[in-house]
């Protein structure tokens, strides 16, 4: 796939081949998504590729920093066991080593580790979301402060499609819009399921304490980063 | 306290130590404050040159009028863009800081650490993002705004006048190219071509312009325009009268002389009584044909590209065809002019109103069709009509209201006032003042106050409103009528009060008018409207309308600005319209002299410094030509003094305001004219001195020294005040010092 379309204006090719992207994130990806957008949002002039970019950018930014926030909350949670609030002993600090690696191998969707995992944090009589929440309450200003972020990037997005909705609401059907409004629902409804289930699990899709690796299925889209 | 030793020290030290001397370290310390450089304009980065006007160039390819836009939404959409890649430098610069302190290992985890690591850094940025996507936003709307579509009016084919002529207003023609967009940066329209005319209007960002008439095979002709503030506050823009610089609303075209000018520049006359034994049979048949066919552009007007000379797009079409606009005050004293003629001039038809049909008239309520109507009128924008709605308003006129039930049969939309300024609005204005009457006895005898309180209160005003129209058509003692009535309910204001006054005025009870008029001079009627330009513009209203009175002269001569008195001389005419008690010997003496110097000093006062210079050079040439024809004629002589002391004072203003060059200029035109004059070389040292022409200044202070200037002062006494005014507007030079010190007169 060629990253940028043909169909772009040769004036926007400039700032459309260097998309941002952090470290660790999928090019491929990111020109997937690109197409799909400017594929449903069919822009025409160029005011409406430059909100379709607004939307695109949007969307992006939003995945990153819900992926952000589970991540967050990841690469706490070994730091939150030590918590002694959780009723983990000083004593059992030589069992770290161990549950480090349950965890690595638990956030790239190993299941046998998972399971291994909560059978010794039960013994603690501790749960995966117990670890977590502490996980989460220990960085709860980052967190607020990822929220105040992803509301702004909500709010771009949405103004974009407002704007592109008043200029095309006398020409064309507003179907493909609609429709690319419901390619992006469910990155909103994904910042409610930041612990997500785990790769094995996404088949039955039922089980929402279960912990997903940032970026762990790199085929979905709408979790690329 | 540091001591002594320690500070020398310090020095010592700090000679060490000056800072990077390479040029590496030079560079390298330049970026000492360089945080993340989303503060500095793209526009002075280099690199985004080339982006930047290939972006401004394909936004602005469907309109090259609109390039400023496009060059603002290009930059902010940029800016947006450095935001946005400038906040994922950080996190990947963080993560190869984390990367290289081994701090993690896990690459999954690096992003989010680093994010982490900066998550109070880039929360900040958000402001950058969001300033730059409202500023593309505001420039993209600004780009796309649309022109919107013209209201009527524009272009019209007036019969006001004895000679039939093409009227041009000047608010409606700036409205259509730039009415309601807020976003409109100025540019050039073009309007429809009249037997060859080809009018273009060009508008800068602030609003004002000009107007060109260009004719196929003859001249052209350019009128200023001037953005300006109606009585009531909004926003009006009017034509500059080139001759006399007063302005005017309307522009006039006689079409077979192919010539564009003001009312009186072209010395149309109003029909009228008097008119009309000078209208042959045929040119009444032609005015009597042009009552119809009015036409108006309706196109979407082009905005056209100063490059190339598009061709005419616009269609017209009949008055019939489009929805009637709500007419504003001129086109209401047209309609209500109109309709006094046709009531003076032709037989007297029996109003269609009038005709009641057999229901109505044996007092029944109001059927149903009558009601649709006034439910139509009220929420849709299709035309009343007027005439069916009179029919049932009037069958409550023949019904008195005898008692309250009848009253409260009334439906609540009969109080409908637009169908009453429909009618007004068509110039049946008794039939508007037996409607707004109906609704005020059925709505104040109605219980309760609010809504229909409210709807009697407003039928008041629309009464005291009607006395003005009455008066622009003539009819003095019903305007009495009506502004009484209105007073009598609102004792207090001042608009139905100066209406009194003018329908006193015409009715000849001069004391009692005057009496009024100067209870209110000079007072205020809202925070942006006095009394004075209130009663001005009603003054202005009632000429246009042809009501003129010798009061209204005198209040202008006194309290007022003169009122085209030029005009009146140059064009020799007789008194236009129905004038009042106007005798030949009473006509106003109008001296040309006032107007332009008058006018000099009104904007000198104002600070319009430039305008004032030319209206003082307007009235030297007008002096020099007096003087030519009629020799030593002493009052050209004086007015010649005074408009040459009129641009030496501009001149001291000018340095005032910072402008030494143009001082010294109008100062050097003021000596030419009367180089004998002693106070305009001390205004011109002055000016030689704020130029840094030092020597010559001082020679000139030098020369004069000791002589005096005007009612006894001598130079010297004058410099310290001259001084303190100048210091006062910021010059504080040592030359000054020196000066004052060296010729000026102790305080």
């Amino acid at each position: 796939m060629s990253e940028v379309a043909t169909i772009i204006p040769p004036q926007l090719v400039a700032i459309l081949e260097r998309p941002p992207l952090c470290v660790g994130e999928d090019r491929v990806q990111y020109i997937q998504l690109r197409e799909l957008l400017m594929d449903e949002i069919k822009p025409t002039t160029m005011t409406e590729y430059l909100l379709a970019y607004d939307i695109i950018a949007a969307e992006w930014e939003l995945l990153r920093l819900l992926g952000f926030k589970a991540g967050m909350i990841n690469a706490h949670m070994l730091a939150a066991l030590k918590d002694h609030r959780l009723g983990w002993k000083s004593n059992d600090n030589d069992q770290l080593p161990a549950v480090l690696k349950l965890f690595r191998s638990t956030l790239v969707g190993n299941s046998e580790a998972r399971k291994k995992l909560e059978g010794r944090l039960e013994k603690k009589q501790l749960t995966l979301n117990d670890v977590a929440a502490a996980a989460y309450e220990s960085h709860i200003l980052a967190q607020s402060q990822t929220d105040h972020m992803i509301n702004a990037t909500l709010q771009r997005r949405e103004a974009a499609y407002a704007e592109l909705e008043r200029r095309k609401r006398n020409g064309r059907s507003l179907s493909s819009i609609d429709a690319a409004k419901r390619i992006a629902a469910p990155v909103i409804d994904g910042e409610s399921s930041t612990i997500a289930p785990d790769s094995s699990d996404i088949a039955s899709n039922t089980d929402s304490s279960s912990i997903a690796p940032v970026g762990s299925d790199r085929n979905d889209p709408v979790h690329a980063p | 306290m540091t001591s002594a030793a320690k500070i020398v020290a310090n020095r010592l030290n700090a000679r060490k130590s000056t800072g990077p001397r390479s040029a590496f370290g030079k560079l390298r310390s330049r970026r000492n404050a360089f945080r993340h450089g989303l503060a500095i304009p793209i526009s002075s980065d280099i690199a985004f040159a080339d982006q930047i006007e290939q972006l401004s160039d394909g936004l602005a390819e469907s309109n090259s009028q609109r390039g400023q836009a496009a060059q603002i939404a290009a930059l902010a959409e940029l800016e947006l863009a450095r935001a946005q890649h400038v906040k994922v430098q950080i996190i990947n610069r963080a993560a190869q800081d984390l990367q290289k302190q081994n701090d993690c290992d896990d690459e999954q985890l690096l992003p989010v650490l680093a994010y982490a690591s900066q998550l109070k850094t880039l929360a900040k940025f958000s402001r950058y993002e969001r300033r730059a996507l409202s500023r593309r936003n505001r420039a993209l709307r600004a780009l796309n705004a649309r022109i919107p579509q013209p209201p009527t009016g524009v272009i019209c084919w007036s019969t006001l006048f004895v000679q039939p002529v093409w009227k041009f207003n000047i608010h409606a023609l700036v409205k259509m190219a730039i009415g309601s967009s807020r976003h409109a940066l100025g540019g050039s329209w073009e309007f429809p071509q009249i037997n060859g005319l080809r009018a273009t209007l060009q508008l800068q960002g602030d609003q004002s312009g000009q107007v060109r008439f260009a004719f196929a095979n003859g001249p052209s002709q350019e009128f200023a325009i001037v953005k300006t503030y109606d009585r009531r506050g909004g926003r009006q823009w009017v034509a500059v009268c080139p001759k006399t610089t007063k302005w005017v609303e309307d522009l006039f075209l006689k079409e077979i002389e192919q010539s564009i000018g003001t009312r009186h520049g072209l010395g149309l006359i109003y029909r009228s009584k008097h008119s009309k034994s000078m209208l042959s049979s045929a040119s009444m048949q032609n005015i009597a044909e042009a009552n119809v066919p009015i036409v108006y552009a309706t196109t979407t007007l082009p905005q056209v590209n100063e490059h190339e000379n598009s061709s005419d797009g616009l269609s017209r079409t009949r008055a019939s065809e489009l929805p009637k606009p709500k007419a504003n005050l001129s086109q209401r004293s047209q309609k209500c002019a109109e309709q006094h003629q046709r009531s003076e001039n032709w037989p007297r038809e029996e109003p269609q109103g009038l005709l009641i049909p057999a229901d109505h008239a044996n007092g029944a309520n109001f059927t149903q069709p009558f009601d649709n109507e006034c439910q139509q009128s009220e929420g849709s924008a299709m035309p009343l009509d007027p005439t069916a709605a009179l029919v049932s308003a009037t069958a409550l006129i023949t019904e008195p209201l005898a008692s309250e039930s009848v009253a409260a049969s009334v439906p609540d939309n009969v109080s409908n006032l637009k169908v009453g300024d429909a009618l007004a609005n068509e110039g049946k204005l008794d039939e508007a003042l037996a409607l707004y009457h109906v609704i005020y006895r059925v709505d104040s005898t109605k219980s309760g106050g609010g809504h229909t309180a409210k709807q009697a209160d407003k039928a008041l005003h629309r009464i005291g409103d009607l006395a003005f129209d009455y008066l622009l058509c003539g009819h003095f003692e019903q305007a009495l009528t009506c502004a009484d009535e209105a007073l009598a309910a609102h004792p207090k204001s001042v608009n139905f009060a100066i209406r009194r006054a003018h329908s006193l005025m015409f009715l000849g009870r001069l004391e009692e008018a005057k009496a009024i008029y100067s209870r209110h001079l000079g007072k205020r009627m809202t925070s942006r409207t006095t009394c004075d330009s209130y009663i001005q513009g009603d003054f202005w209203d009632l000429r246009d309308a042809g009501r003129q009175h010798p009061l209204m002269d005198e209040m202008e001569r006194r309290n007022f600005q003169p009122y085209e008195i030029e005009e009146y001389l140059e064009e020799d005419v007789e008194p236009l319209g129905e004038t009042v008690g106007v005798e030949p010997a009473q006509a106003p003496v109008a001296i040309i002299r006032p107007i332009d110097i008058e006018m000099g000093d009104r904007l000198s006062a104002e600070g319009k410094l430039e305008e004032a210079l030319l209206s003082y050079r307007r009235a030297l040439r007008g002096c020099k030509a007096g003087l030519a024809e009629s020799g030593a004629d002493s009052q050209a002589q004086a007015d010649f003094d005074l408009a040459v002391r009129g641009i030496g004072t501009l001149a001291f203003k000018f340095l005032l305001k910072h402008s030494p060059g143009q001082a010294l200029q109008s100062i050097e035109e003021a000596m030419s004219y009367r180089p004998d004059w002693i106070w305009p070389r001390k205004i011109r040292a002055y000016a030689l001195m704020l130029t840094a022409r030092i020597t010559e200044a001082k020679n000139m202070h030098r020369e004069n020294c000791g002589k005096t200037l005007e009612h006894g002062v001598t130079w010297g006494d004058s410099i310290p005040a001259d001084f303190d005014a100048l210091r006062a507007a910021g010059y504080n030079l040592p030359i000054m010092d020196s000066i004052e010190r060296d010729f000026g007169s102790k305080k």
